[in-house]
């Protein structure tokens, strides 16, 4: 941005443009190269280059003993309309969409009380939703398997306080799975939530001027501050929707291998179908469905802004 | 005589000890526009708020149309607002902000349609009815913002410096729109900006408020003519300030000396004893610089001074004469009347004392 801008400065009076205005010209795109460079690297080899990969693996056969028989074929994507496949991929998205607006419902009313909360409470709560982040994923699903299995701290409690009588069996259920993923991702709703409604709070001037109108707080919130922060929920439903969607290792741990998901579906034919041409197929697949939303979301976040009827 | 729709009893804000606003009366009529006129932070904007609803009083009492409104919410009070800022709500278009507070009411959609179209009307938007807000220049969404408030029929419409962000041409021209749109509707204005002039050309009266406290509550002209304290006299228009001691009165004259000069007043009904100080107040345009053998009027004063400076505004000519050690005055004339005069000349100065404020200090 930086950059553009001073280009179309400099455009204004082209003949006029000194040698040392040339020159500052010259190396600001030349530095602008020199810093592009190892991002770019690293894009090409660790994530252009293997989906591309992907891509042409996608296009071949499955070999008379597993592996890649280098024959060109379009089975693998008509083999994605096999009801098998389209159960699966219908199971992650409804799961997707469940994990979601569970993360929504929990995450907006706390992003909002963080917002409103005093600022040593806020740097308290913000600390809360950060901490995670500084730990691994697996390592805190293992945590949270050890609360809930049957000999697990929460049984413990509920049996000493003689709430209920038997454990409860709640590990290895589709309920551990939707309980592990929420947890995983809601740091993820929150935190775009939070930056959206702190922007729009800060300045209240469009509360004040619903109220001014007759908005009684309730009917401001639903007309003002719900739409106004429509960027944060769209970017925060983006970030938990989509790596749900992919997710392998908690429906695999959590789940016991019970509910499978797209991401365990397409692991499954690398590890132990060895088929990997469908998996890579069925990944080309879940990667468009992805690049669609995304493209519906941006395409109703520009509605939302630019204040369509 | 009618009730007063808005009335401000003794009302005071504290901001964390901090008070900004400090025992303000105000009593307007129904109909009137009232400017709140003050240097920044005066507290201005604050006093709107309250009668807004968007801050409570810390002291005093809040009638609109005689019902208290201390307890009143924001939304529930029969005002509206013009935000400096405009607030034109980002995801709405034109129409939709209009009617925002219409649907609110739920008013029947045709009815809706009718009210927005005739406020549009009102501001000549008509033609931007279905704009995106933020595809509006500055002065259209000030037109819109007016729409969105006067569309409600309040009783009372309150301004925020509304013209504050626009260009000066801009600004003279919607100081025109506000004045018809105000004799249009018929509803009760409160103005607030920082610019004397603006307040002086728009207002039916003006309130001046000075660090919090309400300096002076009355017409343009006699803000102009008789300004209650040397804060007012200064904030409006110019003015020169000369202090002076009372030295000698008697039935209804003063007699009051200054460094270099002394002169006798008519009494008023300030309560100024001999031996007090007193504060002189004569406008530039009051003072007449006149040659020595120019005739001069009986009972005028007339002080003598050095010519320092000349300074051409537009038509007239500043002049500063130094009539004592201290003591600079500058006074207006017509450029014809200054012609030929040149700096560090011996000049005479004298006035209309009926044109000149006496301040007790
Ligand atoms: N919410 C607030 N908290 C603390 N101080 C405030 C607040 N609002 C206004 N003030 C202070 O009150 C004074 C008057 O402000 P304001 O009413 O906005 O003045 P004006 O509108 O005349 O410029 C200023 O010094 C301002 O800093
Ligand atoms: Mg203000």
């Amino acid at each position: 941005m930086e950059l553009r801008s001073y280009g179309d400065v400099s455009v204004v009076n082209p003949q006029r443009r000194s040698l040392a205005e040339r020159l500052k010209r010259l190396r600001s795109r030349w530095m602008m190269w020199m810093l592009l460079i190892p991002v770019a690297g690293w894009m090409i080899v660790f994530f252009a280059f293997p989906q591309l990969l992907m891509l042409f693996i996608s296009f071949m056969s499955q070999g008379v003993y597993g592996g890649i028989a280098y024959r060109f074929t379009l089975d693998n994507y008509i083999q994605m309309f096999s009801p098998v496949f389209l159960n699966v991929i219908w199971t992650s998205v409804e799961f997707s969409f469940v994990v979601t607006v569970l993360c929504l419902a929990v995450a907006y009313p706390f992003a909002y009380a963080v917002v409103t909360a005093s600022p040593r409470r806020r740097m308290f709560l913000l600390f809360l939703v950060i901490i995670p982040f500084w730990t691994s994923q697996l390592i805190r699903t293992f945590a949270l398997m050890f609360l809930i299995n049957t000999s697990g701290l929460l049984n413990t409690l509920l049996l000493q306080l003689h709430v209920i009588s038997q454990p409860l069996n709640l590990l290895y259920t589709p309920f551990a799975v939707y309980l592990g993923q929420f947890y995983a991702m809601l740091p993820y709703m929150i935190l775009p939530l939070y930056a959206s409604l702190q922007s729009h709070l800060e300045s209240p001037e469009f509360l004040e001027a619903a109220q001014d109108l007759g908005a009684s707080p309730a009917q401001a919130f639903w007309k003002i501050t719900l739409p106004l922060t429509t960027s944060g929920i769209a970017v925060g439903s983006m970030l938990v929707f989509i790596p749900t969607l992919a997710t392998f290792f908690i429906p695999l741990l959590m789940g016991g291998g019970k509910m499978e998901m797209v991401g365990n579906f397409i692991g499954n034919q690398f590890l132990s179908s060895d088929n990997w041409p469908f998996g890579a197929s069925a990944s080309v697949g879940v990667i468009a469905i992805t690049l669609v939303l995304i493209a519906l979301m941006f395409r109703f976040m520009k509605n939302a802004f630019l204040g369509e009827s | 005589m009618l009730d007063p729709i808005i009335e401000l009893q003794s009302i005071s804000k504290t901001f964390e000890s901090v008070t900004v606003v400090n025992g303000v009366n105000m009593s307007i009529r129904a109909g009137e526009f009232v400017t709140l006129l003050g240097p920044s932070g005066s507290g201005k904007t604050t006093i709107l708020r309250m009668i807004a609803g968007f801050e409570q009083p810390t002291a005093g009492r809040i009638a609109i149309s005689g019902v208290e409104m201390n307890d009143v919410p924001a939304h529930r009070r029969p005002v509206n607002t013009v935000f400096q800022q405009y607030a034109l709500f980002p995801h709405l278009n034109v129409f939709d902000n209009i009617a925002f507070g219409l649907r609110l009411k739920k008013y029947p959609r045709s009815d809706i349609e009718k009210r927005v179209k005739a406020a549009l009307a009102m501001v000549r938007m008509e033609a931007h009815i279905q704009a995106k807000v933020r595809k509006l220049s500055g002065g259209q969404q000030q037109r819109v913002a007016i729409a969105r408030a006067i569309v409600n029929e309040p009783k009372v419409l309150l301004l925020d410096e509304p013209l504050g962000a626009l260009d000066m041409k801009l600004r003279r021209e919607m100081q025109l729109e506000l004045k018809r749109i105000h004799r249009d509707v018929g509803i009760t204005f409160i103005y607030v900006t920082h610019d004397q002039e603006e307040a002086m050309a728009m207002s039916d009266r003006v309130a001046v408020i000075h660090a919090g406290h309400l300096a002076q509550f009355a017409p343009p002209e006699e803000i102009y003519s008789q300004p209650s304290t040397p804060f007012v006299a200064g904030f409006i228009g110019e003015t020169n300030l000369i202090e002076a001691i009372v030295s000698d009165a008697d039935a209804d004259h003063w007699r009051l000396s200054t460094e270099s000069f002394s002169l006798s007043v008519r009494k008023r009904n300030h309560d100024i004893v001999p031996g007090e100080r007193v504060t002189l107040s004569v406008r530039p345009e009051a003072l007449r610089v006149i040659g020595g053998s120019q005739a001069q009027e009986p009972h005028q004063p007339i002080v003598t001074g050095t010519l320092t400076e000349r300074v051409f505004v537009g038509a007239m000519v500043k002049t500063f004469v130094r009539i004592g050690p201290e003591t600079i005055v500058q006074c207006l004339e017509t450029a014809v009347a200054a012609q030929g005069r040149r700096i560090g000349e011996e000049v005479a100065l004298t006035w209309n004392c009926d044109h000149m404020v006496t301040f007790p200090s």
